[in-house]
């Protein structure tokens, strides 16, 4: 079966993503425009299954990365996408036969959609992330051992800059520096890989769950009820697991600094309802990390947290959170794969500074429930 | 001395008179008029004429009107409008892309794209090429009423947004009205330039709309000042 994905379909995606970027990951809304633009002029993209993917073909995946302020007041043309994918093409001496996600949270859902359609490759229904995540090597693609090298960055209509090194790490180190020099953000081609791969490596079938989300919420007048609970019948019969509900409440307190261009804080959600007397502490950098009621660890990543305005259901990112905003605070448990040991020593607690082991969602609330 | 509220809505102009307690002496509703200001003036007329009030002791008026969002909603008496982007990325969202068919159909047909804005940090990301202004208004067909200019990072450093803006005053006159979206929106270069097209397509509407207010007031012989709101 052979989807597409068309102007409306964008929408649903954004949507979506928007849900599953945890609080950072970027504004959808321009990336979204400008991809309705070019299905508009070009047609609508095909999407397919990493099962229906030839072994021996290659695919790329892409994302823009670095402040996404800056991004939305210097444009991209668009073009920086389709020059990444092809000059790795020619440093690898391949022709792509698809383009892949990097990162379904936030923003980057997006890119790929745009990729796809300035090259004319299909976008493979995968990515690396299954999530929102800070940098190149929070990737289930470096955690199963692809090289990220050739890296391809760009943020002028005609110029590119390679980045090869054998250790991922050191290609994020290089690349940061150098999207810092080029003035904020870039697109970044990496991790080329072939078929066979990305179906061992890559977190499979994100895109169409994304559009399932966005589809079912799409509709107006939800509020915070709705929405969870149309979450929890989308990502039951998924790779995720059933979203869980840890609180809904008051923002009370929020502390947010800016520490080396990225948003570090936490804030405190006084409870309301049910919750009437239980006060949540969730910390973030980038991203919500970690909830904590009193002493008890209540969600750690690699699990997803969100933060819905509870009038409107609508996950907030960190940079929307205000003081005296009605909210519920939610965790979607994250894809098996993000919970291996191999993905846990690169997205793990402890990587976000965390001095704590993962515990996922669903096992913590039996936890607690037994204690409590 | 008296305080006077007016509030034109859709269907019906209201005016209330407060006096120097706060209390109000008088309310005075009359149908609105399509171009609000004979409206306004019947309303001015029932409370001043007919209440014997000297209109030296009214020491304030305050306007406030659904008359922008109408005349966004009906269309009706919008300017064509012009657009000007300096430095962003070029071509890759046309201006008012999301707006509904019927508004972006007075969006001038060609825009203009112009090197320059400026970074993060407030540095000029390129030189204006002011040939590249002239040419452009040179073979631009259609007329354009009212024009909007936006550059990257205007809210850090307006610079260019201004410089470009008394070039293109040289080149079409002063009559034109023109909206730098730095005085207009922050961050965020789309919805800046979409604020500062919805400012200008409401140019006309809105200085025909002064325009009648000031001969209204001028009637009833004096100064006032005044405060215009819309919603």
């Amino acid at each position: 079966m052979k989807q597409y994905i068309d102007e409306k379909t964008v929408s649903s995606l954004s949507r979506g993503a928007m849900y599953l970027g945890s609080g950072g990951g970027g504004d959808v809304k321009l990336m979204e425009l400008m991809a309705k633009r070019i299905i508009r002029e070009n047609g609508p993209i095909p999407l397919i299954s990493p099962f229906h993917f030839p072994d021996e073909e290659w695919v790329i995946p892409v994302a823009i990365m670095g402040s996404t302020t800056i991004f939305s007041e210097q444009l991209p043309s668009g073009n920086e996408l389709k020059q990444v994918v092809e000059t790795i093409e020619k440093e690898k001496n391949i022709a792509a036969s698809g383009i892949a996600g990097l990162e379904i949270g936030g923003m980057n859902a997006i890119s790929p959609v745009i990729t796809a359609a300035l090259t004319k490759l299909p976008l493979l229904d995968a990515d690396g992330m299954g999530r929102a995540f800070p940098e190149l090597q929070m990737t289930t693609y470096h955690g199963f051992g692809i090289k990220a090298s050739p890296a391809v960055i760009s943020n002028h209509p005609d110029q590119t800059h390679l980045i090869s090194s054998d250790e991922n790490v050191e290609v994020e180190k290089q690349a940061r520096n150098l999207v810092t020099r080029l003035g904020g953000w870039a697109a970044i081609a990496c991790y080329p890989m072939q078929g066979w791969q990305i179906r061992e490596v890559g977190i499979l079938q994100t895109f169409t769950l994304t559009i399932r989300l966005g589809e079912a919420i799409s509709a107006n007048m939800m509020d915070a009820n709705a929405v969870m609970e149309k979450m929890q019948r989308v990502f039951q019969n998924s790779i995720y697991g059933k979203p869980v509900k840890l609180i809904e409440g008051k923002i009370v307190d929020l502390q947010r600094e800016i520490i080396e261009g990225t948003l570090k804080g936490s804030l405190i959600v006084e409870g309301s309802g049910l919750y009437v007397g239980e006060y949540l502490s969730i910390f973030f950098h980038n991203e919500y990390l970690l909830v904590k009621k009193n002493d008890t660890t209540l969600a750690t990543v690699p699990d997803l947290i969100c933060v819905l305005d509870e009038e409107t259901g609508y996950p907030l990112y960190i940079e929307e959170l205000e003081n005296h905003l009605k909210v519920w605070v939610i965790a979607i448990p994250s894809p098996f794969l993000l919970q291996t040991s191999k993905m846990l020593d690169v997205v793990g607690p402890t990587q976000f500074g965390i001095t704590e082991n993962f515990i996922p969602i669903e096992e913590r609330i039996q936890l607690n429930d037994n204690e409590g | 001395m008296y305080r006077l509220g007016i509030n034109v809505g859709e269907s019906h102009t209201d005016a209330a008179l407060l006096n120097k307690d706060l209390q109000i002496t008088q309310v005075v509703k009359k149908p609105t008029s399509p171009d609000i200001v004979s409206g306004i003036s019947d309303v001015l007329k029932e409370i001043i004429d007919h209440k014997k009030i000297n209109p030296k002791d009214i020491a304030a008026v305050m306007i406030g009107t659904t008359y922008c969002l109408q005349t966004l909603m009906k269309k009706e008496n919008l300017a064509r409008v012009c657009v000007i982007r300096i430095g962003s990325g070029k071509n890759a969202i046309p201006p008012l892309f999301e707006g509904n068919e019927s508004l972006r159909h007075y969006i001038v047909q060609n825009y203009l794209e112009l090197d320059g804005g400026h970074g993060v940090t407030g540095k000029p990301l390129g030189t204006i090429n002011y040939s590249i202004i002239e040419k452009f208004f040179f073979n631009l067909k259609e007329k354009a009423e009212a024009i909007v200019i936006t550059g990257t990072f205007s809210s850090m450093n307006p610079e260019h947004e201004k410089i470009v803006a008394s070039y293109v005053h040289r080149i079409v006159g002063k009559e034109i009205p023109i909206t730098l979206s730095h005085e207009i929106g922050s961050i965020g270069f789309i919805e800046r330039e979409n604020s500062a097209i919805i400012n200008a397509l409401l140019s006309k509407a809105m200085n025909q709309a002064l325009n009648g207010l000031q001969l209204v007031f001028k009637q009833f012989g004096d100064k006032w000042r005044y405060l215009f709101y819309s919603k």
